[in-house]
């Protein structure tokens, strides 16, 4: 039972599970930040430090499935009745995702002569948590029904997609402004993965079928594979010391685990006096898994139409006995799971952004005795594009949003995106600036606030750094 | 209004709204211990196909044929703490001008014998197949003798009639499954 328990928990755990389009902060060049999203992005400051482990905290959820609500609301239903509902409800295509993002330090610093600081250098070292796992759709309807009322239907051994990393980024990100108009950048990283664990690429099927020699013929085809890395060290430590394996965790943190490299590109493109438009490709990079890797696989091909116990020998003087075993054998190969330490490669998710902007109502004269500060406009609309590569399609998301210069130290932006898990995403951003100190806070599925255990998505973003303009 | 002051201001209207706006209806995950899942799993058991001549060898008739498998699937914690519920189906086909008997007896690992069932199958008048069908339940109490089997033992008895040789027309065929019912109770 405690394998069932765990099944259903896992599940449990990936519907309050996260993605990683960070809508608001994209484009929101006030925080220094956005230029994570797009290092050719716009540049507001001269320097700045990140609050160390504070700068940016990153947590988001989603499900295109069912929720927490729509299996343990309390509301009389049966429990097994929601269950087989939301089970039914769901296909292989639903996901459950997980993405956790904290930045550990931060910095950048415009650089070029005093006149004109037309380059700016980022740097900074996060720590990424990323998980997606695909609704196994076949293998849950097998359990939940067995075989009896799904003759001649294919279980697809593929239904098994699910990948978890997680990881250390140091990065150093470069950006230029050309001219007034056009500014580019990019983004070196290094990674490190602390632990990865990966089946992806599962193939094969079960089926039963009316038989030839028998009532029943049962097909099982199994190509299935389980990649880890960093995993087996710490379960099979022989002095199963916490301390021990918090220091391997420290270590491969700081570039002792498997390391990889990628890259980000990105540009932004001041079309007239309102219109601009920008764009980033992100994590272009792989990483290469050499150290303590433990793979599993299970491949085989057997056809099972019973038993002949009666008259098994076939010219052979096999008796019943020997004739089963050989059956039971031919199974246990089947299942036999194959472990090895093949060395492997993972890519990261690439990620695509790109907005189309559109700037208008400048200050009014009249209402500001002050100082202008800058000729800028206060507000801002447009059209956001985020796609991500994920194992079995990518997943997209369209944003339109607004932004408002509420004040000098508060600026806001709103948006409403529709993206794989709801049509009704509304997300809210502020940032706020008391003189040097900067403080940003953004969530979205605002909507699905009122009851947060039906949320199909939530995400939120927050940090505090140190800028001097 | 300096800009300190609107700070604080904001930072407590964020945790406000962050407050009204973040709620929960009831919910309640002890529901988990009421999941049940009951799969109910067929899988194909014995089969033959053997021409009347089979039961013909070295110039005599071969009135019985035994033989017998050691089991150990129904020992494992699935089947020991899940199964609830089992039904073997037989069909058998003859066209053999003689009637058949399958026993199958179920003993545990002391060699006692748990369970007996019968096969019947007439015999076929004029080459012309008789088919018969044999459904043997196991449940309740019965569900135990399942679950204690270690060894299973096949019995063809050929019943007395007219005498096979070489040449005695027709075939008998046996088809069989097992449908397993499993309750499974995920707070166990």
């Amino acid at each position: 039972m405690k394998n069932y328990l765990t099944f259903w928990g896992l599940i449990l755990f990936c519907l309050t599970s996260y993605t990683q389009n960070k809508q608001i902060l994209y484009g929101f060049s006030e925080i220094p930040q956005a230029l994570l999203l797009n290092p050719g992005g716009k540049i507001t400051n001269k320097w700045y430090v990140g609050m160390p482990l504070l700068s940016h905290v990153h947590v988001s959820s989603g499900t295109t499935g069912s929720t927490v609500y729509d299996l343990f609301a309390d509301n009389g239903v049966a429990f097994n009745t929601k269950f087989r509902k939301a089970i039914y409800g769901m296909s292989n295509k639903d996901f459950f995702s997980f993405n956790e993002q904290i930045d550990v330090f931060s910095g950048g610093l415009a650089m070029g002569p005093s006149y004109e600081k037309n380059q700016y250098l980022s740097f900074g070292l996060y720590q990424e948590l990323d998980f997606i796992g695909y609704f196994p759709k076949d293998y849950v309807v097998l359990a939940l029904e067995g075989n009896q009322n799904n003759i001649n239907k294919i279980f697809d051994a593929g239904d098994l997609n699910a990948t978890a990393e997680v990881i250390s980024v140091v990065h150093v990100g470069y950006n230029k402004t050309l001219n007034s108009k056009m500014s580019f950048g990019f983004r070196g990283k290094i990674y490190s993965s602390v632990m990865t664990v990966s089946s992806k690429r599962n193939k094969g099927y079960f089926v039963t079928t009316q038989g030839q020699n028998n009532t029943y013929n049962h097909v099982f085809d199994l190509n299935l594979e389980l990649k880890t890395s960093g995993i087996s060290h710490l379960l099979d430590d022989d002095n199963s010391s916490l301390e021990q394996d918090l220091k391997t965790l420290r270590r491969r943190l700081f570039f002792g685990g498997n390391l990889g490299l990628g890259f980000d590109v990105g540009m932004s493109y001041q079309i007239s006096n309102q219109w601009s438009v920008d764009g980033s490709l992100l994590d272009i990079g792989f990483i290469h898994h050499s150290k303590d890797i433990e793979n599993y696989k299970v491949e085989g091909v057997y056809t099972f139409e019973g038993v002949n116990p009666i008259f098994p020998e076939s010219g052979n003087n096999q008796s019943a006995d020997a004739y089963w075993s050989e059956i039971e054998e031919d199974f246990e190969d089947l299942f036999q799971v194959d472990t090895t330490a093949s060395k492997f490669t993972s890519w990261r998710p690439v990620k695509l952004n790109a907005s189309i902007n559109y700037a208008f109502g400048k200050r009014s004269e009249k209402e500001c005795t002050c100082v202008k500060e800058d000729s800028g406009y206060l507000n801002a609309v447009g059209l956001q594009l985020y796609v991500i590569k994920r194992p079995r399609r990518p997943q997209l998301a369209i944003t339109s949003y607004y932004y408002r210069k509420l004040f000098e130290w508060l600026r806001i932006k709103a948006t409403y995106t529709v993206d794989s898990y709801s049509f009704s995403n509304i997300g809210m951003g502020v940032s706020a600036h008391w003189g040097a100190i900067n403080f940003y806070l953004m969530a979205d599925n605002f909507l699905e606030y009122k009851n947060i255990y039906d949320a199909e998505a939530v995400s939120l973003q927050l940090g505090f750094n140190y800028i001097f303009k | 209004m300096n800009s300190y002051t609107n700070f604080s201001k904001f930072l407590l209207c964020i945790l406000t709204m962050t407050t009204w706006w973040s709620c929960t209806k009831d919910v309640n995950f002890s529901q988990l211990n009421d999941l049940t899942l009951s799969p109910a799993v067929v899988s194909s058991l014995v089969f033959f196909d053997e021409p009347a001549n089979t039961f013909y060898d070295n110039g005599s008739e071969v009135s019985a044929i035994q033989d017998f498998i050691m089991v150990d699937i129904f020992n494992n914690a699935f089947v020991q703490d899940d199964l609830v519920k089992s039904e073997f189906h037989f069909e058998s086909k003859n066209a053999i001008n003689r009637s058949f008997i399958l026993q199958i007896d179920f003993f545990d690992i002391s060699g006692k014998v748990l369970h007996t069932f019968q096969v019947s199958q007439e015999a076929s008048g004029n080459a012309v197949e008789t088919v018969s069908h044999h459904i043997e339940v196991f449940e309740g109490d019965d569900i135990e003798v399942l679950k204690q089997t270690q060894v299973v033992m096949f019995t063809l008895r050929v019943a007395a009639g007219q005498p096979i040789d070489e040449h005695t027309p027709g075939r008998i065929q046996l088809k069989s499954f097992a449908s397993f019912y499993f309750e499974i109770d995920v707070s166990e």
